[in-house]
């Protein structure tokens, strides 16, 4: 016990950042405390600040690494777009962000986007001689409609007069066929 | 309170005054986080009155979504957009918080919101959509408005990106994004409605 000055492990820190992800896909950040952040890591809370100045800066340096995460493994390392039915069963993915952008000072306007960024550069080199602001525009747009799955489609069903329990298949695939469109209209294949 | 308002009095003033503070914080918080202390506290009366005059925060909250989504409908005094405008939503920020809000915290279900244009907007793609079944068509003008949503409530997030400092770049996509909206509530082509044709033909097709 007191011999103890080594770094905690590094696995602790890693710990906190996926605990904060997992939260943050499930409730906004202004209402995650550090002992929510150490409960859910199964770390002791005295490491929320002995790696972090606040629980705020912890979930900010998640989101700063989340894109980097996406990339890495939801895409290959860049070399694939993200599988769009994986992306709709995933929280982690769209959920999160939408939380990270409903509270301020989550994002700067200047800081990278790294998935739209390597999406972008699948598609141009799909697509060499294509048009740019088609390029850019599917891009955007499928992210758009990926971030705007988890928030918003149970609450059209139903506005709509749909039931999502007996036509969410039919809701899932016409909103696949959508992006399937986007994607192969600048040459890219996803799914199945 | 400051000492020269007038705390609200009688039925109808309380009623005002609660349902005007429910749609201030609405945009703030989700609704579960809204107390009933917070919501009495916003408009000036008495934390009993709630109660009195609606049996509950929940039908306090209800009718302030209802307020938010009548101000969106009405649009501003000076008719520079209206509703059914493409992306009109960035024009009512404070709504579609709150709507983002209401929706991510599960506790839709308890508000049953209809999105106020949809009814505008099925029915214009009734009028040119007369093949398809009216399911399909429900489907797509949600998906349309998922899109719609999406693109204002994301709008800081991904804007810089799409105009990386270049105006003309935002203007086009803009367009492109347009082009979009209007083919999934049309059932045409997405993908070619992005590379900026306005393809009368070839819906989405599902998978398989």
């Amino acid at each position: 016990m007191s011999a103890s000055m080594a770094d905690p492990p590094s696995t602790s820190r890693d710990a906190l950042i996926e605990a904060a992800v997992n939260l943050m896909s499930r409730r906004p950040p202004s209402t995650i405390s550090g002992r929510d952040l150490a409960t859910e890591a199964g770390v002791n809370y005295g490491l929320v600040h002995y790696y972090f100045e606040s629980a705020r800066d912890l979930m900010v340096e998640a989101r700063r690494l989340h894109g980097a995460w996406v990339v890495e493994n939801l895409m290959d390392g860049g070399t694939r777009p993200v599988d769009p039915e994986a992306a709709l069963a995933d929280r982690r993915i769209f959920g999160f962000t939408a939380h990270c952008a409903l509270e301020d000072g989550f994002w700067g306007p200047d800081e990278p986007r790294p998935t739209l960024d390597a999406l972008l550069e699948l598609v141009r080199e799909s697509d060499p001689d294509g048009d740019p602001v088609h390029h850019r525009a599917t891009v955007a747009a499928v992210t758009l409609l990926l971030l705007g799955w988890p928030i918003f489609v149970e609450h059209n069903a139903r506005g709509l007069g749909l039931d999502p329990d007996v036509d969410g298949e039919a809701i899932r695939s016409r909103f696949l066929g959508v992006l399937r469109s986007l994607y192969s209209s600048v040459g890219l294949e996803v799914g199945g | 309170m400051t000492g020269d308002v007038r705390a609200p009095r009688g039925s109808d003033e309380v009623r005002e005054a609660l349902v005007a503070a429910a749609a201030r914080l609405l945009g703030d918080a989700p609704p579960e986080r809204i107390s009933g202390r917070r919501l009495a506290d916003e408009a000036g009366v008495n934390y009993g009155l709630i109660h009195h005059y609606f049996g509950g925060k929940e039908a306090v909250l209800r009718d302030g979504f209802t307020r938010l989504s009548e101000v969106y409908v009405a649009g501003p005094d000076d008719g520079s957009w209206v509703a059914t405008d493409p992306f009109s939503m960035r024009h009512r920020p404070d709504f579609l918080r709150a709507l983002a809000f209401a929706s991510l915290s599960g506790e839709i279900d308890n508000v049953h919101l209809t999105h106020p244009a949809s009814d505008v907007v099925l029915e214009r793609a009734r009028r040119t959509r007369d093949s398809d079944d009216e399911t399909t068509i429900r489907i797509d003008v949600g998906i349309a408005t998922v899109f719609h949503l999406s693109r204002c409530l994301f709008e800081q997030v991904i804007e810089p990106w799409i105009g990386h400092g270049d105006p003309e770049m935002s203007e086009a996509v803009e367009d492109r994004f347009i082009l979009i909206l209007r083919s999934l509530t049309l059932g045409l082509d997405p993908g070619a409605a992005a590379g900026g044709r306005r393809d009368p033909s070839g819906g989405p097709s599902g998978p398989g």
